[in-house]
């Protein structure tokens, strides 16, 4: 479970978030759509500890983020919108780094990196340097580093960015398994079709506040539209963005 | 929030980032390069000097007019300068030939040598010339030895003691042992040393910290459940072997070239002993820890790997300065000199060059400071790593 109590955070005279409040339950995907510069990134930090709100509070299952972020953050897989992988490390190396990271050792450390190649197709590129992957292959390895761990809350943002059509349809049904097993997904895209075939609930956020809220149908019902671009569209209110 | 070290999470980051390093073609090249370029330079400036300075060649000075002066040519040959008669020195010395001195004697040299009156000799060379310079301060030389040599017999013939010419008879008394005169010349292979742990650890403090940052991989590993303190540890460790082996293989490749150089024939017959470069090596690796903190601090600031290594060059050139201003002034050993990173380290050499073998606890003072104050810069580090202006990229 993922909490947000109205969390407010600026920098300077920039009011990157104003007030969010959301709430993100086990077993269901919750998809947070904004433009670019919405205040998503900011609030992703917030959530894993590295900005501190000015005022509310993050919770991450039962910890508070600005009292206990390393309990929070290992209740937490992330794949950030940026890679950031080690070029010169190889898929597994880099599963053991992050594995260690979370306490992960030896044969159980090996089972985990076994399991989740095997999960998301990916057993093959195990023994290769990430040097010389495609996108679609190293945003495996950032979402095979997430799941890694087996976390209670998955937070992924445009995971089907650079995916082929396959992959990103055997994503889906991936995370489609873990809602089933309970997990709280956060999920960003850019693709409407997707959001609204995935998520249960959808979060709207535009310059810094949620302005809507709601599952894919009840947004669209509230903005009066039939297609959740349009939907989304009108309750953000302003184009501002979009075409970044 | 725990600030304590996780150890597992230390080992993690410290076993990833020395793969991470030694796969680092650049990291590897850095070291390599300065291992290489250290002795290769000292042997050509070392090599250069001792032509220089070599004394074992016969210099050729085209004369005109010497068969005036009896004996001047015997007496110059005694001094390995040989006359060749010519007759016209100054076209010979123009022509820019192999003779760059020329000496001239004008007619009448004799009469006035038998008359006891001053005789005017003159040497021809072109002033812009080092080579003539020296050429003619040694010429000068010679002839003054011979001037000296005829007064003595004029007086003698006319009864006097050449004594009488001569109220002071100036010594000099040299106390320096042949290590103490080595060490003089063998110091300027102590910047080698002194900043062979920057150049070491330079490029994976780079890419660990300023290059983390610029790939967006700081991000992701920040949002795992560890603390700045155990990740920029287990980067301090690693960014710390690569300077002290640097440090240490400098040494290595001092050892291998310092007794091929041409040291003897600049006078110098001694050469640090294997136990003196053993004791050199722990000095320059001793300063690895505080190497990497320094660059570590400054590559904090830093949102790209150019941006870095600017910050870094600066930051090991300072103490650099440092070190070539104490070498040059070379004040009396004062405490604040012990405590001093790089002038510590930089005493230490000195002591060692001089074999005057630093004490267990001279080594405790001298190194000692500057491994705390590593520690600190490091603890530095990963406190700059907790602002939110890390996560900021260019």
């Amino acid at each position: 479970m993922i909490r947000f109590d109205n969390v407010n955070k600026s920098f300077g005279k920039v009011h990157a978030c104003r007030d969010i409040s959301l709430h993100a339950p086990d077993g269901k995907i919750t998809g947070v759509l904004g433009p670019n510069g919405a205040g998503k990134t900011t609030a992703l930090r917030c959530l894993l500890g590295l900005v501190r709100p000015d005022s509310g509070q993050v919770e991450v299952d039962e910890f508070k983020v600005a009292d206990d972020p390393i309990s929070a953050r290992s209740r937490l897989g992330v794949l950030p919108d940026q890679f950031g992988l080690y070029v010169r490390l190889t898929a597994r190396e880099h599963l053991g780094f992050f594995g260690r990271l979370h306490g992960l050792q030896g044969s159980e450390l090996d089972a985990a990196i076994d399991n989740v190649a095997e999960r998301i197709g990916m057993t093959e590129l195990l023994s290769r340097r990430v040097q010389g992957f495609s996108q679609g292959e190293r945003m495996k390895v950032a979402l095979g580093r997430a799941l890694l761990h087996n976390p209670r809350n998955l937070v992924l943002d445009e995971p089907t960015r650079g995916l082929d059509v396959m992959a990103a349809r055997s994503l889906r049904e991936l995370l489609a398994k873990e809602r089933a097993a309970g997990r709280c997904i956060m999920f960003s895209s850019h693709v409407m079709a997707e959001v609204a075939a995935l998520c249960d609930r959808v979060v709207i956020i535009a310059e810094g506040r949620v302005t809507a809220e709601g599952s894919p149908d009840d947004l669209c019902q509230q903005a009066g539209e039939p297609e959740l671009e349009d939907a989304f569209v009108k309750l953000i209110g302003t184009t501002r963005g979009l075409a970044a | 929030m725990s600030h304590s070290i996780n150890w597992l999470h230390l080992k993690a980051v410290f076993i990833k980032e020395a793969l991470d390093a030694i796969r680092d073609r650049r990291s590897l090249m850095a070291v390599a390069g300065y291992v290489l370029m250290g002795p290769v330079l000292i042997w050509i400036s070392f090599t250069a000097i001792s032509e220089r300075e070599s004394v074992a060649t016969t210099l050729e000075v085209a004369a005109q007019g010497v068969d005036a002066l009896p004996g001047l040519t015997t007496a110059l040959a005694a001094q390995d300068i040989e006359l060749i008669a010519k007759d016209d020195a100054q076209a010979v010395v123009a022509e820019g030939g192999d003779i760059i001195l020329g000496l001239r004697v004008p007619d009448g040299a004799l009469d006035d040598l038998h008359s006891g009156k001053p005789v005017r000799v003159e040497m021809i060379l072109d002033e812009s010339d080092n080579g003539a310079r020296r050429a003619q301060r040694r010429l000068q030389q010679a002839l003054g030895a011979w001037s000296q040599e005829l007064t003595t017999l004029r007086v003698i013939a006319r009864g006097v003691s050449p004594s009488l010419l001569q109220p002071l008879d100036v010594q000099t008394v040299d106390l320096s042992t042949s290590a103490e005169r080595a060490a003089l010349l063998l110091g300027s292979f102590q910047i080698f040393l002194l900043i062979a742990a920057f150049v070491g650890a330079m490029n994976v403090v780079i890419d660990m910290v300023a290059g983390e940052r610029e790939r967006h991989s700081l991000e992701i590993l920040l949002a795992q459940p560890v603390n700045t303190l155990s990740v920029l540890t287990g980067k301090w460790l690693v960014a710390t072997a690569f300077g002290a082996l640097c440090g240490v293989l400098t040494t290595v490749a001092l050892a291998l070239i310092i007794p091929r150089l041409p040291i003897a024939e600049l006078g110098i017959a001694h050469t640090p002993t294997l136990h003196g470069y053993a004791l050199m090596a722990l000095v320059a690796a001793a300063l690895a820890p505080f190497a990497t903190g320094l660059q570590m601090v400054a590559a904090s600031f830093a949102r790209t790997f150019k941006e870095a290594q600017t910050y870094l060059s600066i930051s090991f050139i300072l103490p650099m300065f440092v070190a070539m201003g104490i070498q040059m002034l070379q004040p009396d050993p004062q405490t604040w000199m012990q405590l001093t990173p790089m002038v510590a380290q930089q005493q230490l050499l000195d002591q060692i060059l001089r074999e005057q073998w630093p004490s267990v606890a001279d080594y405790v003072l001298g190194l000692g400071p500057t491994l705390l104050i590593g520690l600190v810069l490091m603890w530095l580090a990963a406190l700059l790593h907790r602002r939110e202006q890390i996560l900021q990229t260019a």
